[in-house]
C-alpha cells in the first residue's frame, strides 16, 4: 500500500527507496498532466479489488503462500496487455496472455518505465558505454586453447575477440560457453589433454563444422592423425540436434561471429544479445579496425543504473508480478546442484541447458553458492583442468579439506554453531530466518569464493531494487528466495534488459 | 647603423622632449640619437631591387603606380622583413626587465620567466640593436652576449641582424631543388648484415624515460565495464608497441590508441610466426588437404 500511495502523491523524499535512479531532473511531463496521471492512478486503485482474482490464479504458485496487501494490489496495477508482454519468464506466466480485456488506455506506471527505459537505450550509444581508458584482450584464431584459457584466467575475463590474421579482421569471439563445450565433449571422450593441447580455437572450430556438415568425416580425420575428433563428432552431433530443433543460435558457437559498431544503439546491441542469446558482443569500429571493447550485460546495466534519471515512481511494481526470470512451477524445477556434484555434471547443466548459472543448494535445499559460466577460469586455479572435472564440486573450491563425511551426505556436527551471514543478502538476513538454516552455516563458513557467493534477492522485491541490487554485486544473475530463504527462481541480467527490449 | 627605419627620427625626438635627467636615461638618449644618425644611411640592398620589380609589374600590367604607392607598398614589404629574436637573461634575479634600441630604450619590458632563465620575444628588423637588462633595479649586461660600448664607455649587448637567413624556408627549397630524394644509397631498405659487429654490438640507444611508464603494468580499477578500465595514458605513449617476453612460443603484444575521445589498450595474443605450436592439428589438416588434391 505504501509504495502506490508514494507513486499517487509523486513524493519521491517520501518514498525510502529513492535512490540513484531518481536523482534531481526536471520530469518530462507537465504539471497538468501529471495530476491527470495521478486521477487515474487513483481510479485504477479503487477498481483494484475487482481484478484481483484473475491476476492471482495466474501468477506463480509462491504468491498463495502468503498474502501480501501490497503485493496484491501492486498486481492489480496491471494490465491484462501487460502480462500478455512479458518475456522471459519461465512457465508460470505463459498462460495469463490468454485472459484479455484490461484497463486499456489508462496511464500504467510498468508501461510507462518499460517506455522511458528503452527510449534511453536508443538514445544512447555503445561507444558511451567504453570507459575513458580501457583494456581488450584480443587472441589470434591460431593460439593453442590451453593457452587462450589461461589468458582468460590472467585477465579475469569472460570472453575475448578473435583476430583472423588473413582477413586482417576481428572475427569472432570466444567465450566461457566455448570452454565449457570443449571441456564438456573432451571430457566424454577422454581427449580433454589433447584438445587442449593440439587444438587452437581456429582448428578446433573448423574440426566441428566439418564434422558438422559431413559426420562421415571422422574415419578419415582419425587416421590422418587429427587430435580430439571423437569430441568433435559429439559436439557435431549436439550441433545437428541443436538446429533440429530450429535453435540456430548455438551454431553461433563454432562459426564466425557478428560484432556491432560504436556508433549503434544500446537498445539496438541489447537485442542483438536477447536475439541471438549471447552474453558477449565485440564493439568493432570496422573501418578504423578497432575493437573498443565487449559488451555486456552488466556494462549496459551498469550505464544504466549510473547515467538513467527518472524522477517518477515507475519501478516500483514487484519483480514477481512483471513476470522476469525463470520461476520454479509446480511442473518445473529449476536446475540445481550440490557440492557434491561433479565438475562436469554442472558444466553439462550449463550448456545442455543454456542456462548462465547454476544455483549450489546446500543439504536444507537453500541456496549456498553459485556456480556461473565464468567460474570455469577458476578451473585453473586448482588443479590441471583435465582432473577437475570429475570431482565434487566442493572438492574444487575447498580442496581437499572437504571433507569425505560431507560427500557421503552424513550431517556435519562439529561446526554447527557457528552462523554466517556471508551468502545470505541483505534482505535475507532482515527476515530472521528460521533455525534451520542456522545448522547449515558451516558450509558457508568454510568460505565460498567470492566469485561464486549467492546474492540473493526476494520476489517481491521492486523493479528498482533489483537494478540497484545488480549494480551494486556487478554479478549477472541473482536467485529469487521466498521469505523462508528457499529458492524460488533466477533471475540474470539478460532477463532483466530483454525485458526492455521487443522482440 | 643600429636602425634602419625610416620614422626613427620622428620618434626620437619625441623621446628626446620628455627625456629627464638620470644618468642611465642620459646614455640611452645618446645612443639612441647615435642610431637616429645613422638612419640617414643607405636602404637596404633589397629595396632598390624592390623598387624596380613593382615599377616593372606595374608597367606590364599596365595601371599607373604613383610614387606615393610605390612607397607605401615597400614599406609594407619592410613590415614583413622581420626576423623573430629571443633575448635571453640566465644571470638569476627577480624581476628581470629588458629595453634597446628596439624600442628606442622608452620603456622596460617585463621579460618572462623560463626554468632559471628569463626570455623575450620580438620580431626586430634587420640590422644592428642594441639592448641592455634591468635586474632588479640594477642595469646588467649578459657577459656571455655580444657587447659593444657606447661612447659613455657603458657597455650593452648587441645582436647584428644584418645577414640572418631563414634556415627552414631556404633548406626546403635546396631538398626540392637537388634529387637527393632518388639516391638509393641514401634511402633504401638497406639490411644490415647480422654477421657484422658494426651493426649489432652496440648498445641499442636509451629508452626515453617517459615510455618506461608502462600503463598495463599499472594495477587497473576494479571496474568491469565493457572493457576493463583503466589508467588514462600519457599522450606519449601512444601507438608504442610493448611486448611481453615470448613464453610458450606466444607473444603478448600491447598498444594503447586513442579511439575518438577514449584511449583503447589492445593486449594481443600472437603466435611466433614460424612456431609450430598447434603441430598435429594443423599437419593432419594439412595431410586431408593434400590428400584431397590427389
Amino acid at each position: 500500500m505504501d509504495a502506490n500511495a508514494a507513486a499517487n502523491n509523486g513524493d519521491a523524499s517520501a518514498n525510502a527507496n529513492a535512490n540513484a535512479t531518481q536523482r534531481g531532473y526536471d520530469s518530462t511531463l507537465p504539471a497538468g498532466v501529471e495530476a491527470d496521471l495521478e486521477h487515474r492512478l487513483q481510479e485504477m486503485r479503487m477498481g483494484g479489488d475487482g481484478r484481483r482474482g484473475s491476476h492471482d490464479g495466474g501468477t506463480s504458485d509462491e504468491d498463495n503462500d502468503d498474502e501480501d496487501g501490497a503485493d496484491a494490489v501492486v498486481a492489480a496495477f496491471m494490465t491484462e496487455a501487460d502480462y500478455a508482454e512479458q518475456g522471459g519468464g519461465a512457465g508460470a506466466n505463459s498462460g495469463d496472455g490468454a485472459d484479455g480485456g484490461g484497463a486499456g488506455g489508462a496511464f500504467d506506471a510498468q508501461r510507462e518505465g518499460r517506455r522511458v527505459i528503452s527510449l534511453f537505450l536508443r538514445d544512447s550509444s555503445c561507444y558511451d558505454l567504453v570507459p575513458h581508458s580501457s583494456k581488450v584482450v584480443v587472441f589470434d584464431r591460431n593460439i593453442p586453447i590451453r593457452l587462450s584459457y589461461y589468458a582468460l584466467v590472467e585477465h579475469e575475463i569472460g570472453a575475448a575477440p578473435l583476430w583472423d590474421p588473413l582477413s586482417q579482421t576481428i572475427s569472432g569471439v570466444i567465450t566461457t560457453l566455448d570452454f565449457i563445450d570443449m571441456l564438456r565433449h573432451g571430457h566424454k571422450s577422454d581427449t580433454v589433454v589433447e584438445l587442449l593441447d593440439s587444438h587452437s580455437v581456429s582448428s578446433w572450430r573448423s574440426l566441428v563444422l566439418q564434422l558438422f556438415e559431413d559426420a562421415s568425416m571422422v574415419q578419415c580425420l582419425t587416421e590422418a592423425g587429427m587430435p580430439a575428433v571423437e569430441a568433435a563428432r559429439l559436439a557435431a552431433e549436439e550441433l545437428r540436434e541443436r538446429q533440429a530443433k530450429e535453435d540456430f543460435t548455438s551454431a553461433n558457437a563454432y562459426s564466425d561471429l557478428v560484432s556491432i559498431d560504436p556508433e549503434s544503439s544500446l537498445y539496438d546491441s541489447c537485442a542483438a544479445l536477447k536475439s541471438q542469446k549471447l552474453h558477449w558482443i565485440p564493439i568493432v569500429d570496422v573501418k578504423g579496425q578497432v575493437c573498443v571493447g565487449v559488451l555486456t550485460h552488466l556494462a549496459a546495466l551498469q550505464y544504466l543504473v549510473t547515467e538513467f534519471c527518472e524522477d517518477r515512481q515507475l519501478f516500483e511494481q514487484p519483480i514477481q508480478s512483471l513476470g522476469i526470470g525463470t520461476f520454479a512451477t509446480e511442473g518445473t524445477s529449476l536446475h540445481t546442484a550440490t557440492l557434491n556434484t561433479p565438475v562436469h555434471e554442472i558444466l553439462e547443466l550449463l550448456s545442455v541447458k543454456q542456462i548462465w548459472c547454476v544455483p549450489i543448494l546446500n543439504r536444507q535445499r537453500k541456496p549456498l553458492a553459485v556456480y556461473s559460466r565464468t567460474n570455469i577460469i577458476d578451473l585453473v586455479s586448482h588443479n590441471s583442468i583435465e582432473n577437475s572435472l570429475d570431482m565434487p564440486l566442493g572438492r574444487l573450491i575447498f580442496g581437499e579439506s572437504y571433507g569425505e563425511h560431507l560427500i557421503d551426505g552424513k550431517p556435519d556436527t562439529g561446526k554447527s554453531s557457528m552462523h554466517s551471514d556471508s551468502t545470505a543478502s541483505g534482505a535475507e538476513s532482515s527476515l530472521g530466518l528460521p533455525s534451520d538454516m542456522e545448522t547449515t552455516a558451516s558450509e558457508s563458513e568454510l568460505g565460498i569464493p567470492s566469485r561464486m557467493r549467492a546474492h540473493t534477492c526476494l520476489v517481491t522485491d521492486t523493479l528498482q531494487q533489483i537494478f540497484i541490487k545488480f549494480a551494486e554485486v556487478r554479478v549477472h544473475s541473482l536467485l529469487y528466495v521466498d521469505d523462508r530463504g528457499d529458492l524460488v527462481g533466477v533471475i540474470t541480467l539478460s532477463d532483466l534488459l530483454g525485458y526492455f527490449i521487443d522482440d | 647603423m643600429y636602425d634602419t627605419n625610416p620614422t626613427s627620427s620622428s620618434n626620437n625626438s619625441q623621446y628626446g622632449g620628455t627625456g629627464t635627467g638620470t644618468q642611465d636615461q642620459q646614455q640611452q638618449q645618446q645612443y639612441s640619437q647615435e642610431s637616429d644618425a645613422a638612419s640617414s644611411a643607405p636602404r637596404p640592398a633589397q629595396s632598390p631591387a624592390h623598387r624596380e620589380q613593382i615599377e616593372n609589374a606595374s608597367r606590364m600590367s599596365g595601371t599607373n603606380i604613383s610614387e606615393e604607392e610605390v612607397d607605401e607598398l615597400l614599406a609594407e614589404l619592410e613590415r614583413d622583413d622581420k626576423i623573430p629574436m629571443v633575448f635571453r637573461w640566465d644571470g638569476g634575479g627577480r624581476n628581470v626587465y629588458i629595453t634597446g634600441t628596439f624600442n628606442r630604450w622608452t620603456e622596460k619590458i617585463p621579460m618572462r620567466r623560463s626554468g632559471n632563465d628569463f626570455l623575450y620575444i620580438r620580431e626586430l628588423k634587420r640590422g644592428k640593436h642594441a639592448y641592455k637588462f634591468i635586474v632588479d633595479d640594477e642595469w646588467r649586461f649578459a657577459p656571455e652576449q655580444p657587447t659593444v660600448a657606447d661612447p659613455y664607455g657603458n657597455i650593452n649587448n648587441f645582436v647584428d641582424l644584418s645577414d640572418f637567413k631563414e634556415t627552414y624556408g631556404a633548406d626546403m627549397k635546396s631538398l626540392h631543388n637537388k634529387d637527393h630524394i632518388t639516391d638509393d644509397s641514401l634511402y633504401g631498405n638497406f639490411h644490415p648484415d647480422p654477421e657484422d659487429p658494426q651493426w649489432y654490438a652496440k648498445e641499442p640507444p636509451p629508452l626515453p624515460p617517459h615510455l618506461r611508464h608502462i600503463i598495463l603494468n599499472t594495477p587497473q580499477t576494479d571496474d568491469c565495464l565493457v572493457a576493463k578500465s583503466m589508467q588514462v595514458p600519457e599522450h606519449v605513449t601512444l601507438n608504442h608497441l610493448y611486448c611481453s617476453a615470448i613464453k610458450e612460443n606466444l607473444m603478448v603484444l600491447g598498444v594503447t590508441q586513442r579511439y575518438k575521445e577514449k584511449f583503447v589498450t589492445t593486449v594481443f595474443y600472437s603466435p611466433l610466426p614460424d612456431a609450430k605450436i598447434v603441430g598435429r592439428a594443423a599437419a593432419a589438416a594439412e595431410k586431408l588437404r593434400a590428400r584431397g588434391a590427389t
